[in-house]
């Protein structure tokens, strides 16, 4: 009876739809903290990681289930992995890391041709907008050079400039995820 | 020296090398055994948790790497070879003695100890004398009063009680953020601003020295400034404003007020119209030249007269009629248009630099209108201008790093005019932001059935003293419509009004993205990004933001596919933006854009 009632109560709430994403970026961007952000609500102090967190985060009517891959230079070589059925690409790039934008930007480039992405959107968060003096989002646009992005398919994508540690334009970004995402619109 | 990279085997083994040096043999900053984390521009080995720390710092601080998982250049390992945990601490902790870590490594203990030491540098010699990174020139204006707050995790608003009463009189009226954004600045005024303004936050005001143009609760105005170029310290609240509008050769500005009588309209006005005249009075008396007029922004070229420069001199100044004064808006707006579009053609490069004034009298009693002052860096000034003659009103550009002058006046009685241009306004909403943007004193528009018009509402009473709307209080808004009364925010002050409608409001986070850009430059920067906050509309894009993003805007447009977000609330400002500048043209017609619907009504209408 248990299992009827719960099967009633399925078809009356319909199931959430499922969204696959992975969160990445180069390390020291941000990527574990803003899944645990959107997770827990809270900063928390992550260390490197080496591996990869996953996490389902349900927003409106979207279960994404978010996959936050290391961002170390060795293991994004096996980031490919990851890649197939994935809806959603949430990259995020430390604004402040002028250094390593054109490393970062290498890496979106070579994502942004792969075969198993061609159907994902692309998130980019700028984050650590907090640090003064940090890269603008116009200036990581450029720095990322989306444009050529955006010319060679007919790739969604959006620059959203985020604070993680403050919590600032990450609920935006899902926003937009989520309009992106939305089956049937 | 070589920045390429070595192969992972061949620096792990030279990293481990270096490891086996005694004093490597512990994490610099905890003392635990076996570090297998580096930072390579200190010098420093480091545990996994003090690694954790460093990369919360920012890379401005620290950039740390794994000694197995990350690639290292040549570079990279000589900088460890030649400091070392030894050199370093011997550098950030000369005297490890009187700062033992803390007891539990885990936690903020931790993390406060390991900022202390290399964000703060309180461990080095004459310690204590932390200096963030002072970018800008308004800085020291609070940099006092640091205090005993250099926690981040422990909640102390007395220890920023000063900073935070300078926040608020700027505007920022999120008392939490504040206290969060101070504490992660240290309670660096400055560079809390900055972010503030970045990430969204409370309305950013025009700036407390507008404030203090007409009120005297904030008498040494934090005048935001370009960090190359001195605040000015003029005791003189109408000196301070003109610097404001943009005109900053204080000789200039103080013979103006001159003649002027102290009446800071007029004094713009003389400033624009008779440049020459009193650059020579100015120079007579003083014997030296104070060309030009305004300070040109380093690094940039004095601004190339560009074709538009003319066209954008709409003088009406003859008394007209307003049908008639209309008629001619129009065609303007015409000739604008066509401008716009050779620009976009012609690449985004073009709209770098151009000089832009437009001046035009909406009233026959108004002397002046609009006065569109634009020195810069733009991108997008160009199409900004585009918009403006459209309202007639609004000048805005606002972008960031321009430093616009605007000062506009307009009878209340205008209202009928007003209607009429919220026709076209529909799409324009971008046009009625900016107008709240300003504050200038537009009354008009209540009236509007369109959506967009609501904006114009926001904008207050006309306060003839300050030609910056600061006193423009009340929005109208009408919340049916969705969108939401975007001006009141620009000017912190007024804010109130806005928010009190539930929508949106957009001020508060929407300024801010203006602000991102804005604080170091134009006093209007900052409420530039203002304008582009609509809550509800269903495009993504959003550019407001900061002078910057209208960049973005622009390239936008030619993607057709990418988006921008501010940090604020909404992101859709685009909107308002393209409205206003007239950006989006290239998107028209194409409704696979998530800009659909809007755009093409912008493009009807430019």
């Amino acid at each position: 009876m248990g299992t009827s009632i719960s099967k009633s109560l399925t078809s009356w709430f319909p199931q959430k739809q499922q969204v696959r994403l992975l969160i990445l970026g180069l390390d020291a961007a941000g990527k574990t903290s803003f899944l645990y952000k959107l997770q827990l609500g809270e900063i928390v102090t992550t260390i490197p990681t080496t591996g990869f967190n996953v996490e389902s985060i349900i927003y409106k009517n979207l279960t994404f289930t978010m996959w936050d891959v290391s961002g170390m230079w060795g293991i994004r070589k096996i980031w490919h992995h990851y890649y197939k059925d994935t809806d959603g690409v949430i990259f995020v790039v430390d604004s402040n890391d002028r250094d390593r934008m054109t490393e970062a930007k290498d890496d979106l480039h070579r994502m942004s041709i792969e075969d198993d992405l061609r159907d994902a959107v692309f998130l980019i968060m700028a984050n650590k907008q907090d640090i003064p003096g940090c890269m603008t989002v116009l200036e990581v646009y450029e720095a990322l050079d989306l444009d050529k992005i955006s010319q060679r398919g007919r790739r969604r994508f959006h620059i959203q400039p985020c604070a993680v540690l403050l919590g600032q334009g990450m609920e935006q970004g899902l926003e937009w995820l989520s309009r992106q995402l939305v089956k049937g619109v | 020296m070589s920045d390429r990279k070595l192969p992972l085997d061949r620096s792990e083994r030279m990293l481990n090398e270096l490891l086996r040096i005694p004093v490597n043999t512990i994490c610099c900053d905890c003392g635990e055994a076996n570090p297998k984390w580096a930072s390579f521009n200190l010098g420093c080995f480091l545990c996994v948790r003090c690694c954790s720390v460093h990369r919360k710092m920012g890379t401005h601080i620290s950039k740390v790497k794994s000694v197995s998982l990350d690639s290292w250049t040549q570079d990279d390992i000589d900088t460890m070879k030649n400091w070392g945990n030894g050199k370093v601490n011997a550098k950030y902790m000369p005297h490890p003695e009187r700062h033992p870590p803390p007891t539990s490594r885990e936690g903020s203990a931790m993390e406060q100890y390991i900022r202390s030491k290399y964000e703060r540098k309180e461990f080095m010699e004459g310690g204590g004398n932390y200096q963030p990174s002072n970018r800008s020139a308004y800085g020291n204006t609070f940099s006092g009063g640091r205090g005993s707050g250099h926690s981040n995790d422990i909640v102390n608003t007395q220890s920023y009680t000063t900073q935070i009463s300078a926040l608020r009189a700027m505007g920022f009226t999120d008392h939490t953020r504040n206290l969060q954004v101070l504490q992660s600045t240290n309670g660096d005024v400055p560079n809390a601003i900055e972010i503030l303004c970045r990430i969204g936050s409370g309305p950013v005001t025009s700036s407390a020295n507008l404030t203090s143009s007409n009120s005297n609760r904030n008498n040494s105005p934090p005048a935001r400034s370009q960090s190359s170029r001195p605040t000015t310290t003029s005791s003189d609240p109408k000196e301070t404003a003109l610097w404001n509008m943009g005109f900053h050769d204080v000789a200039m500005n103080k013979e103006a007020l001159r003649r002027a009588g102290g009446n800071l309209e007029v004094a713009a006005g003389i400033l624009i119209d008779d440049k020459d005249k009193l650059a020579k009075a100015v120079r007579d008396k003083s014997g030296s030249s104070p060309l030009p007029a305004r300070l040109d922004p380093p690094g940039n070229n004095r601004p190339q007269s560009n074709q538009n420069d003319n066209n954008l001199l709409l003088d009406l100044s003859t008394p007209e009629d307003n049908m008639q004064q209309q008629q001619q808006r129009q065609q303007f707006m015409m000739q604008q248009q066509m401008m716009q579009n050779q620009n976009q053609n012609a690449g985004m490069d073009q709209f770098g630099q151009n000089h832009n004034q437009l001046q035009s009298i909406l009233d026959k009693n108004a002397s002046i209108l609009a006065l569109y002052n634009n020195d810069s860096n733009n991108n997008n000034n160009n199409n900004m201008n585009g918009m403006n003659n459209m309202n007639g009103m609004n000048n805005m550009n606002m972008f960031g790093n321009n430093m616009n002058t605007f000062q506009q006046q307009q009878q209340p009685g205008l209202s009928g005019d007003m209607s009429s241009w919220s026709m076209n306004n529909n799409n324009m909403n971008g046009n009625n932001n900016f107008n709240s943007a300003f504050g200038i004193q537009t009354s008009m528009a209540t009236g509007n059935t369109n959506m967009f018009g609501n904006n114009t509402n926001a904008l207050g009473t006309s306060s003839p003293i300050n030609p910056f709307g600061l006193q423009q209080q009340q929005s109208v808004s009408q919340p049916s419509v969705g969108f939401n009364n975007n001006n009141n925010n620009a000017f912190g002050d007024l804010v109130t009004s806005s928010a009190m409608t539930g929508n949106n409001n957009m001020f508060g986070g929407l300024n801010s993205g203006m602000g991102g850009s804005s604080p170091m430059s134009s006093p209007f920067g900052t409420m530039n990004s203002n304008m582009g906050n609509n809550m509800n509309t269903s495009m993504n894009l959003n550019n407001n933001v900061f002078g910057t993003n209208q960049g973005m805007n622009g390239m936008n447009g030619m993607n057709g596919m990418g988006t921008m977000g501010n940090m604020g609330n909404m992101n859709n400002n685009n909107n308002n933006f393209n409205s206003a500048f007239g950006m989006n043209n290239n998107r028209s017609g194409n409704n696979t854009t998530p800009w659909g619907n809007n755009n093409n009504n912008n493009n009807n209408f430019f």
